[in-house]
């Protein structure tokens, strides 16, 4: 993988004195600059003012259909996410909070250790000064290159396309975090105590965004969809794009959507708008 | 074949190959044979630093029988399978349960560890249910005894979770989806169209 371009080093914190960035807190967002964001992405420039337009989209969310219990998935959905960086509030970290809660995980207050599932991002545009945030977790790569490093197939893809770590069989060796071009994953430092009983986690292991699939499993939607058009802006929508009817394929038939690195050709499940 | 395994009992670390063959042994007498061999064992165990497990097998007369650390705080009901299943099989039940969340989304109850967990919860001194660092968790009362290690409460939760609403307790009980409400799509898309594009009344 080439990362030159795209250097998210001093996002999620870094902790170095040389680094830039804001803050290691969670939802505090980060400067990364736009123009590396975005280089070789399909950035479609004047992006389509959706502001209250969209509010009725993700109201109307096509949340995951519930499968039946005994049911394995499949690929015939690949579930994924579309995030309207102009709904995205500027301070808000209702995505992150929800997140943090749903799994059961902290920020430590080490920024080189911290567990990082999901966190704000913030993008200049170095001439324009525009500044843009948006939230930043795992992208479900249709071709995943964490699952291709893992030594042990502890990194994997299921059917329906989320990408996960099976944390039975992680040994820790953190390739994956290395080969992630956005640097999504972290490692779990700390020995952690009172779990949730949905969202085992434990020292040892690399982890990331899954799609809140226990959630998804059972027909509901990801932790953070439900909050962000809970009480934020409505910024996310979760849906399958393997169904051309969803919600989510509606919208990025009609509108410009980015892929983050499009270069890389990984064919990420989240996808952004109006960055 | 009692005395047998009684006598390897005494060698240290012949104890867990012989507690594993009265596993495997195929006879239904098996499990009866571990349950007394283990009583036996903790009587004539002479490690004081064991002084939990033996205690809570003491003074818990039910414990004592089963050789194992539930009691009478298993949380109602009966286990998932007969008793001498559980004994032999419990482990392979649960990671096939395992894999089959992990790779294929299957979460019915049955035999998964949360399922488990919120049963075989035993109540500490405190009230609270204790967790696996406690020697009288459930999962401890056997482990211990054969010097099995398990490091799934690294991960999992060893202990029902308290929350507010008791509603996940209740596996009987389907959780809405807080979405369920806004489901009439073609309305949304209906006026979604006409607010974009003006041209959608006509579909109506
Ligand atoms: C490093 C963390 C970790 C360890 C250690 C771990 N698990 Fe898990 N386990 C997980 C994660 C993560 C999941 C996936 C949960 C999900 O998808 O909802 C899971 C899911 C499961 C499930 C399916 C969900 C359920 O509650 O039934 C079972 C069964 C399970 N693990 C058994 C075990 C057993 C048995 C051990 C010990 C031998 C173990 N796990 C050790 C992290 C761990
Ligand atoms: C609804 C409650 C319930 C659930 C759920 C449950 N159990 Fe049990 N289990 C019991 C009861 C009650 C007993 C004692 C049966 C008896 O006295 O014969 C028992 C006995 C056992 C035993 C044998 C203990 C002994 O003394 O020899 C094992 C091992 C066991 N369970 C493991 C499990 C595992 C592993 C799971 C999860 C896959 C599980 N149980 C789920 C209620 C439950
Ligand atoms: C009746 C005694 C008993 C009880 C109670 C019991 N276990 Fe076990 N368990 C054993 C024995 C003995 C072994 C080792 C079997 C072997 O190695 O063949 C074992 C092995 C295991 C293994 C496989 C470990 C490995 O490294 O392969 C897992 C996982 C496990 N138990 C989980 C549990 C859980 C979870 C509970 C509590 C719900 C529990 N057990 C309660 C006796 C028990």
């Amino acid at each position: 993988m080439t990362r030159n371009n795209f250097d998210f080093s001093e996002a999620g914190g870094c902790g170095t004195s040389s680094c830039s960035c804001k803050s290691q807190d969670t939802g505090k967002a980060e400067d990364v600059t736009k123009r590396d964001f975005l280089k070789g992405s399909a950035y479609a420039a004047g992006g389509i003012s959706l502001t209250s337009a969209l509010t009725l989209f993700t109201f109307g969310g096509s949340p995951a259909q519930a499968k039946e219990d005994e049911t394995a998935i499949s690929s015939k959905q690949r579930w994924g996410m579309l995030i309207d960086a102009d709904k995205c509030g500027d301070d808000c970290d209702t995505c992150v909070s929800a997140c943090s809660e749903e799994n059961g995980w902290k920020n430590t207050g080490n920024p080189l250790t911290d567990t990082i599932w999901i966190r704000k991002i913030k993008v200049k545009n170095p001439e324009t000064e525009h500044e843009t945030t948006m939230p930043l977790m795992c992208l479900h790569c249709e071709k995943p290159p964490c699952v291709d490093v893992c030594p042990t197939g502890a990194s994997f893809r299921r059917d329906d396309g989320i990408v996960l770590v099976d944390r039975h069989i992680c040994i820790g060796c953190r390739y994956c975090m290395m080969a992630c071009p956005y640097k999504a994953r972290s490692f779990a430092h700390e020995a952690v105590e009172d779990q949730k009983e949905h969202a085992p986690r434990g020292i040892g292991c690399v982890e990331s965004c899954t799609l809140c699939v226990h959630k998804i499993d059972k027909g509901e939607q990801p932790a953070c969809v439900s909050a962000c058009s809970k009480s934020a802006g409505g910024a996310m929508l979760f849906g399958d794009l393997n169904d051309p009817e969803s919600e989510i394929s509606q919208t990025i038939k009609k509108y410009a959507t980015t892929q983050m690195r499009a270069d890389l050709g990984l064919n990420v499940g989240v996808r952004y708008q109006n960055i | 074949m009692k005395r047998a395994v009684l006598a390897m009992g005494v060698l240290g670390l012949a104890i867990f190959s012989a507690v594993q063959m009265t596993f495997v042994a195929p006879v239904n007498a098996g499990a009866q044979q571990l349950t007394e061999f283990r009583i036996a064992q903790a009587a004539s165990d002479n490690n004081k630093s064991d002084k939990d497990t033996k205690a809570s097998g003491k003074t818990k007369p039910d414990a004592a029988k089963l050789g194992t650390n539930h009691g009478s705080a298993v949380n109602g009901g009966e286990c998932i399978r007969p008793t001498k299943e559980m004994r032999k099989n419990h482990m392979d039940m649960i990671l096939h349960k395992r894999d089959e969340t992990m790779y294929k989304g299957i979460r019915t109850k049955d035999a998964s560890l949360k399922q488990c967990i919120s049963c075989h919860a035993i109540k500490g001194d405190e009230g609270t249910f204790i967790k696996a660092t406690d020697p009288k968790h459930f999962c401890r009362g056997c482990h211990d005894q054969v010097a099995v290690r398990i490091d799934c409460f690294d991960c999992h939760a060893s202990r029902p979770e308290v929350k507010k609403d008791s509603a996940h307790l209740n596996p009987h009980q389907k959780r809405l989806s807080p979405f369920a409400l806004v489901q009439d799509k073609k309305a949304t898309a209906t006026a979604l169209n006409s607010f974009l594009g003006g041209q959608a009344n006509d579909k109506k």
